[in-house]
């Protein structure tokens, strides 16, 4: 009870939230008991409070391991902006000297986020086994088993990274992880003791609807007639840039009393930033994004949240629909469904990952430089990207796979006639094996979006068994009324000024100075 | 392109560091396409394009877009965007502190940026309302001499206190613009703003700070350096010359140093187009820097202090011109 009443005090004074949501008291009870603990929280109900709380009280630096390098830099602004001050992030962006210089400094934090291709370095790790580690963090720990195997095998070594740290209590963080997943990221950190708190992912307040539409210029319609019927605050996910873009010009002609922008990756940081505060600010009403949006994003009431594609797995959608009515007040999920949408990510599929063909000739080149004795340098592994068109992300996936094979040493190849033969073999099946995994995934997204059952049932069912019932509505399969879904107004639109002096002496005199 | 124009090609160096080489070719196809722009080879034959009298009419209907007489690239290709960077944030910062808000999520996030305008305002914290006060009035007069719209999307760009400025895209959208264009436009108005502030320091108490540091040049002492202050008090040689009581000969070498050193220092007052074009040929074919080499295979009216400036454009530029063939 001592402790409790404590705990509740550090919370209001750190980040001024008067009680802990469900699940966050209990996880950071055990870690300050120097347990280690699988924290499977659902979307937006502040995991990032878990490892931030307990990173003030307890001696030594936490680190966090993050997926994206946006995530990371945000959630360090956010913490500044609450003066939580002893908070820092390392990663590629960071120049070599700024890094060096953080490194040097490390003693003085309490708090380094970091991404996993830079714990890597043997630098970072000697420099991190100096210090006391208080707590060691996988955020989006469902990365460990779900971008692990392909693109980010750095997260694989994790479980290495730690033993070599010391051995300091793990907190592994997801919102969306199924009972197989969670094996998997226990069986990865080689962590068969963990306590794990499991908390069900089911939101009362998010409503779901499908709408079945067999053209862009349907779903054009149907996205004017929910935007214009029911205000709030909308994300709308595409799985192209260009259709996001697209799609944010033809709403803005269409529907002028709205405020729509479009964010993706591709954009300068400034306009990342930008478009990402507009929207927190009330400046935009509806976003047109990629994925890349909407990580540590903490908007409360964003209203409406539409899909224009199909996502390719369940995962990925819940975790996209979870940042819709945060504040608790109903909100809508909407899927525009065209059977024709399941070619977009089949392809993508059929593409990440490297063709047999493609491994073939990398494996041929490889073994002539390693029979003249060519290293692996920048520029050679630059002239494979151009020799045979292969993206980096292709060939971080082989090399892992060839150094976990000691096909390469360092900067060596080594080249053995019938080892490599078993290699390839071997990659191919197990490249044709992920692919079928992801391709089943695929069709469970298919099955959800087709199946004439409780859409609120169907896809919580494969995380845990049973649900809340919905406080407002649950799916457009039950039957569902949107005319008793509350609006709000529209916000007074902020007055336009034209005037580019009254502006600019609003933004550096302050308002009263407008009047003169 | 790099002979016929030395110093107009100049002024587009690295104005547009992020555009892909995809979208540039897939720019000129349009052009070609529309009938503006021709193939063609060049002397050397490399590969090239011509500009169609339909391509130079189209570019003097678009003018008013995009004023080519804003760039100064090879000046500022570095300076512009560290210049703008800060300026940007310290913006930023100071609506936020004047209303007594320190929580707010910074516009540029790049370590060095946020550390300058950190130490900076560190600096005019004390008198912050004066500092204030004379950052609007720089601003409000040098975009006054802009045109009105481009001034207002200018100031549509700051973020500060409860506002986010506005994302390239969303001013295009704005101007009925493209996005490209409006990068084009706010590169071609830093470059002007730092002219402007750099040849008139003192005129810019609250801006100059913000590029005080930026490759600081060298600074040219002794004797040079008075003739220096004298050249930036606007005297030709001669003036100087006669003020100081020195030969103009000796002018001229410390002329050649100031060249050297001074970023902003005008060549082509010194050396007409024409005659730029013809030394730096020679300089290249002859692949000497004799003075004497260079002279005789030249027009005879074209002077020593000539050759010599243009033997420190050759060292100061020579990447630069290179790399905008």
């Amino acid at each position: 009870m001592h402790e409790t009443l404590r705990l509740e005090e550090e919370l209001k004074k750190h980040f001024h939230y008067q009680t802990f949501r469900p699940g966050q008291r209990e996880i950071i009870h055990d870690v300050l008991q120097g347990e280690s603990v699988l924290g499977i929280l659902p979307t937006g109900s502040g995991k990032s409070v878990c490892y931030q709380l307990p990173a003030l009280l307890l001696e030594g630096l936490t680190i966090v391991i993050s997926p994206l390098i946006s995530l990371m830099i945000d959630q360090v602004k956010e913490l500044k902006a609450k003066n939580y001050k002893r908070a820092v992030a390392l990663n590629s962006f960071v120049t070599y000297a700024e890094r060096q210089l953080i490194m040097e400094q490390l003693h003085h934090y309490q708090l380094l986020y970091i991404s996993p291709e830079l714990l890597q370095q043997d630098q970072v790790i000697k420099r991190l086994s100096q210090l006391k580690i208080s707590l060691f963090v996988i955020d989006e720990a469902h990365c460990i088993s779900q971008w692990g195997h392909d693109f980010r095998p750095d997260y694989l070594k994790l479980g290495t990274v730690i033993q070599r740290l010391n051995n300091p209590p793990v907190l592994a963080l997801s919102a969306t992880a199924t009972p197989a997943v969670q094996a998997d990221i226990i069986k990865s950190l080689n962590r068969p003791e963990i306590t794990k708190r499991i908390y069900p992912m089911d939101r009362d307040n998010l409503a779901f609807v499908i709408q079945d539409v067999s053209s862009d210029q349907e779903k054009l319609e149907l996205l004017t007639f929910y935007l214009k019927k029911h205000y709030g605050p909308a994300l709308i996910y595409f799985s192209s840039r260009i259709q996001a873009e697209n799609l944010a010009h033809i709403l803005s002609e269409k529907l002028p009393e709205l405020n729509v922008a479009f964010y993706h990756g591709g954009m300068e940081p400034i306009d990342r930033i930008q478009i990402q505060q507009q929207f927190m600010n009330n400046q935009i009403d509806v976003i047109c994004c990629t994925s890349a949006f909407g990580m540590g994003i903490n908007k409360h009431n964003i209203r409406l949240i539409i899909h224009y594609h199909l996502p390719s797995q369940m995962e990925a959608y819940i975790q996209e629909v979870g940042r819709a009515g945060r504040d608790g007040k109903p909100s809508i999920c909407l899927l525009l469904y065209g059977r024709y949408d399941t070619a977009i990510p089949k392809s993508i599929i059929e593409n990440e990952l490297p063709e047999s063909g493609e491994i073939r000739v990398i494996m041929q080149q490889l073994q002539i430089w390693g029979e003249q004795g060519i290293e692996l340098t920048k520029e050679t592994i630059n002239t494979l990207y151009e020799l045979f068109q292969m993206s980096e992300i292709k060939w971080r996936f082989l090399r892992f796979h060839f150094e976990k094979h000691g096909m390469i040493r360092g900067k060596k190849v080594v080249y053995q006639a019938e080892q490599w033969r078993n290699i390839y073999d071997h990659l191919v099946n197990w490249i044709h094996s992920r692919s079928l995994y992801k391709m089943q995934e695929l069709q469970e997204m298919v099955s959800w979006a087709e199946s004439a059952g409780c859409l609120r049932e169907q896809l919580y069912k494969k995380f845990q068994s049973g649900y809340d019932t919905p406080i407002f509505e649950c799916c457009s399969n039950c039957g569902i009324d949107l005319e008793q879904w509350e609006t709000q107004a529209l916000l007074p639109s902020q007055r336009k000024e034209t005037d580019w002096r009254l502006k600019l002496q609003k933004l550096l005199l302050g308002v009263k100075h407008e009047a003169k | 392109m790099q002979d016929a124009h030395i110093y107009s090609n100049q002024a587009f160096y690295g104005i547009y560091k992020g555009l892909k080489k995809q979208s540039f070719d897939q720019k000129i196809n349009e052009l070609i396409r529309a009938g503006h722009l021709e193939e063609t080879v060049d002397e050397k034959g490399r590969q090239a394009v011509r500009c169609l009298p339909e391509g130079e009419m189209w570019q003097r209907s678009h003018q008013a877009s995009i004023p080519y007489h804003y760039f100064q690239g090879i000046r500022y290709y570095d300076k512009a965007e560290i210049f703008y960077n800060r300026l940007l944030l310290l913006v930023q910062t100071l609506s936020n502190t004047k209303e007594k808000n320190f929580s707010f999520i910074p516009v540029i996030h790049q370590p060095e940026t946020e550390r300058f305008v950190r130490s900076f305002f560190k600096q005019i914290k004390e008198n912050e309302k004066g500092y204030l006060k004379a950052l609007y009035l720089e601003l409000e007069q040098l975009l006054a001499d802009f045109q009105e719209e481009e001034a207002r999307l200018f100031v549509d760009r700051f973020s500060g206190y409860q506002h986010y400025g506005k994302s390239l895209d969303q001013l295009a959208v704005d101007y009925k613009r493209e996005a490209t264009d409006i990068h084009l436009l706010l590169t071609g108005m830093i470059h002007m703003l730092l002219y402007k502030i750099e040849t008139a320091q003192s005129d810019y108490r609250a801006l100059f700070p913000l590029i005080a540091d930026i490759g600081q040049t060298v600074k040219i002492v002794g004797s040079a350096g008075r003739t220096h202050d004298l050249f930036k008090q606007g005297l030709t040689p001669e003036e100087i010359s006669r003020t100081r009581n020195l030969k103009v000969n000796t002018i001229y070498d410390h002329l050649a140093e100031i060249a050297l050193y001074d970023p902003v220092f005008p060549f082509s007052d010194y050396v007409s187009e024409n005659d730029a074009k013809q030394i730096l040929q020679v300089i290249q074919e002859s692949n000497s820097f004799k003075l004497k080499t260079i002279k005789e295979k030249l027009h005879p009216e074209i002077s020593f202090f000539q050759i010599r400036l243009m033997l420190v454009f050759h060292h100061k530029f020579k990447e630069g011109i290179s790399n905008n063939a």
